[in-house]
């Protein structure tokens, strides 16, 4: 039995503090403390008897001068900094300190297997390779299931995890819908799994997992390897339960799995909070896309695929433009796969023209822009486009558009067009991935405003060139507008052995720096 | 010298500390205190923290004052700025080396005035002292009684065993 404390020193403290915390407010200033107003607030409270020992110290020996006991949310700041081995201690030191310590231990969870060995029932096979049911779970075991399963917060399986114990997901989808037990983890807020093998039993729990989940879920990342047959019907019910849940992050990755877009619509349907949809597997045509994006106010990161079935008339890429355009200032990062339909017969070389990008001008909140095309080219491009999108996009950190493609005559950006880059894009962009003209491969350029001691920028990928640029002064001219551009590069990658040209154009590049830099590490 | 704004702050048993604003504003009570009242001369009562406490508190911020504040809208519930690392800087380590019960006035003080900074390093420390240690030795340690039964203690061990190997 609780009884009040003498108000000696050291409770007055405590009882103060307790004061600061109840009132939610700690600015107001406070009256002074009196011990006998707060001990009849503290019994309205109705705190657990362990919570009132915390706060008050151990006041039925009060006697003895114990040291102040940290309150719950202090200690769970102190655990926040202990190793799983120290927290697997502090779980054993008391009930008040094990609450806390089992909290911390079982947030992060990479895989199941603890969470389903509370339960005797479950045993591991003799070849010790997974687990199976054994045994009639008991409402004890379960209730030893559900004290950890409440705890965690994030469950993120590898590929390596072991295959779940066929039949458990059945087991417990029936303790938890039959005894009305409330959900299996009323605190998981991220679902993080890559299914690589046993998938239909996997999804099977998935899809237990997600009925049984509370509201809480926020983030949900799948990545499915399987073939076709095998992987498209179990994960269209996994997506089926999911409308109780308001999903604010999805991926999704597919590696040889058949999905396409009206599965994925079949889940965003329900899905209106997302804040972020990365799908890049899974082609939409401009039309579902506009739909799609038309149901998705909130959404700032996009990461799709689009198939277009006449790239060289600019309509069908701009409706799709424009429906992500009217997101306009939201969209912060967008991943844009487009693939031309390849039609037998055409020739193989299709160019978009670079001013259907121009509806994405009007997304002035981007700070990542990634256009990738699939046998396709997008150009020309003009001086007019470079400082129209420098215009636009203010925010802009990390521009890559075409990146890995061998521009043809349409595409491709002139060198002589990098300086305009500079001047419009300089102060936010960090990395700068476009095929310029004359190059086999593209340059990527890393710029940072660091000071140049610590400048970490270089020029990556000038490995081969084409003929126009085949003789030393077309390579100075080129280290020239790369020093223009970002005067401090520091570092030139390129794969041994070392092209001539790259030397050459590293040569001028070092030179130019030197001259602009002039601090002691460039002059070495 | 310069005459940097200074704010007179007041420990629970009334004594007065003349400080500078830069200094007190390392507390974001006082900081917001001093927006919502406005600069005055009215000394700021501190009513949970008393004077050795606050002399302590004072004497870490003022060799803090410089240091960046950290972003006020950080999210509290993301651990990956706190990370799992229990190191303290020199100075902060020589700072902390205080008995057991001035550590927790500290860490108390640190939490009601919201110093981060100081709250962290409270904790790291108390993180520290447990460290290596069993539950038995956490217990005397901090005085506290075990309330399980020996079969429930046994339980939790065995069930998060797991852990132990993470």
């Amino acid at each position: 039995m609780w009884r009040p404390p003498k108000p000696n020193k050291q409770n007055v403290v405590r009882l103060n503090l307790l004061k600061g915390v109840e009132s939610g407010n700690p600015r107001s200033s406070l009256p002074p403390p009196d011990v006998d107003y707060l001990v009849t607030r503290l019994d309205r409270l109705s705190l657990e008897p362990s919570m009132l020992q915390y706060l008050l110290g151990r006041s039925d020996e009060s006697d003895i001068a114990t040291s102040p006991v940290l309150l719950p949310e202090l200690l769970s700041i102190v655990f926040s900094f202990c190793s799983s081995q120290d927290l697997s201690s502090a779980a054993r030191v008391c009930k008040t300190w094990s609450e806390l310590a089992l909290d911390c231990i079982w947030a992060d969870m990479t895989s199941l297997v603890p969470l389903y060995s509370v339960m005797p029932c479950i045993r591991r096979a003799m070849d010790g390779k997974g687990h199976y049911l054994a045994d009639v779970l008991t409402d004890k075991q379960y209730d030893r299931f559900l004290f950890y399963a409440k705890r965690v917060r994030s469950l993120v399986l590898p590929e390596t995890e072991t295959p779940i114990p066929v039949s458990l997901s059945f087991v417990l989808h029936q303790r938890c819908t039959i005894l009305r037990f409330g959900p299996l983890f009323p605190r998981l807020t991220k679902v993080e799994w890559a299914i690589d093998s046993d998938v239909e039993n996997n999804v099977a729990f998935l899809q237990t997992l997600l009925l049984l989940t509370s509201p809480s879920l926020r983030t949900l990342i799948l990545s499915l390897k399987s073939r076709p047959s095998k992987i498209c019907p179990p994960v269209l019910h996994v997506f089926a339960s999911l409308p109780n849940i308001k999903l604010k992050h999805f991926r999704l990755t597919l590696t040889n799995a058949c999905f396409v877009e009206h599965h994925l619509l079949t889940l965003i349907d329900k899905q209106k909070e997302l804040v972020e949809l990365r799908a890049p597997q899974i082609s939409f045509t401009p039309l579902s896309l506009r739909d799609t994006l038309a149901g998705l106010p909130h959404l700032r990161q996009l990461d799709i695929s689009m198939r277009i079935q006449r790239p060289d008339e600019s309509t069908e890429l701009e409706i799709a433009l424009r429906s992500i355009a009217d997101l306009g200032p939201l969209m912060e990062i967008l991943r844009l796969g487009i693939t031309p339909t390849a039609k037998a017969g055409t020739s193989t070389s299709i160019w978009i023209p670079a001013s259907s990008l121009r509806p994405l001008l009007a997304c002035n909140a981007l700070t990542k822009l990634d256009i990738v095309c699939n046998k396709a080219s997008l150009g020309p491009w003009g001086t007019q486009d470079i400082v129209d999108m420098g215009k636009s996009w203010r925010e802009m950190a990390e521009l890559s558009i075409c990146e890995g493609i061998a521009p043809d005559q349409h595409s491709g950006i002139c060198l002589s067009l990098l300086p305009t880059f500079a001047a419009n894009f300089s102060s936010t962009l960090t990395r700068l991935c476009v095929p310029f003209k004359n190059y086999q491969h593209d340059a990527v350029l890393k710029l940072s405003d660091q000071p140049p001691k610590t400048v970490l920028q270089s020029v990556r990928g000038l490995g081969t060139f084409n003929e126009p640029i085949a003789d030393p002064d077309s390579a100075k001219q080129v280290g020239r507008y790369i020093v223009a551009f970002c005067p401090m590069v520091v570092t030139v990658y390129s794969k041994p052995p070392m092209d001539p040209m790259v030397r050459e154009l590293t040569g001028a590049i070092n030179e130019m720096r030197r001259d602009i830099c002039g601090c002691e590490k460039c002059k070495r | 010298m310069s005459a940097a704004p200074q704010v007179t702050l007041e420990s629970s048993d009334g004594e007065k500390f003349k400080v500078d604003k830069e200094v007190a504003e390392r507390s974001v009570l006082i900081k917001n205190m001093i927006e919502d009242v406005g600069e005055s001369d009215n000394p700021i009562p501190l009513p949970n923290v008393n004077a050795s406490v606050l002399k302590k508190v004072l004497e870490y911020c003022e060799h803090h004052r410089g240091d960046p504040l950290p972003a006020a809208d950080a999210d509290p519930s993301n651990d990956d700025n706190r990370k799992r690392a229990t190191e303290i800087s020199d100075w902060d380590q020589k700072f902390i080396q205080v008995d057991q019960e001035m550590l927790f006035e500290i860490i108390l003080a640190a939490n009601y005035m919201d110093i981060k900074p100081l709250l962290d390093v409270g904790c790291k420390t108390v993180a520290n002292m447990i460290k290596g240690k069993t539950p038995e030795e956490i217990r005397k340690l901090f005085n506290i009684v075990n309330d399980f039964t020996p079969e429930e203690e046994a339980q939790i061990k065995k069930e998060n065993e797991w852990a132990e190997d993470r």
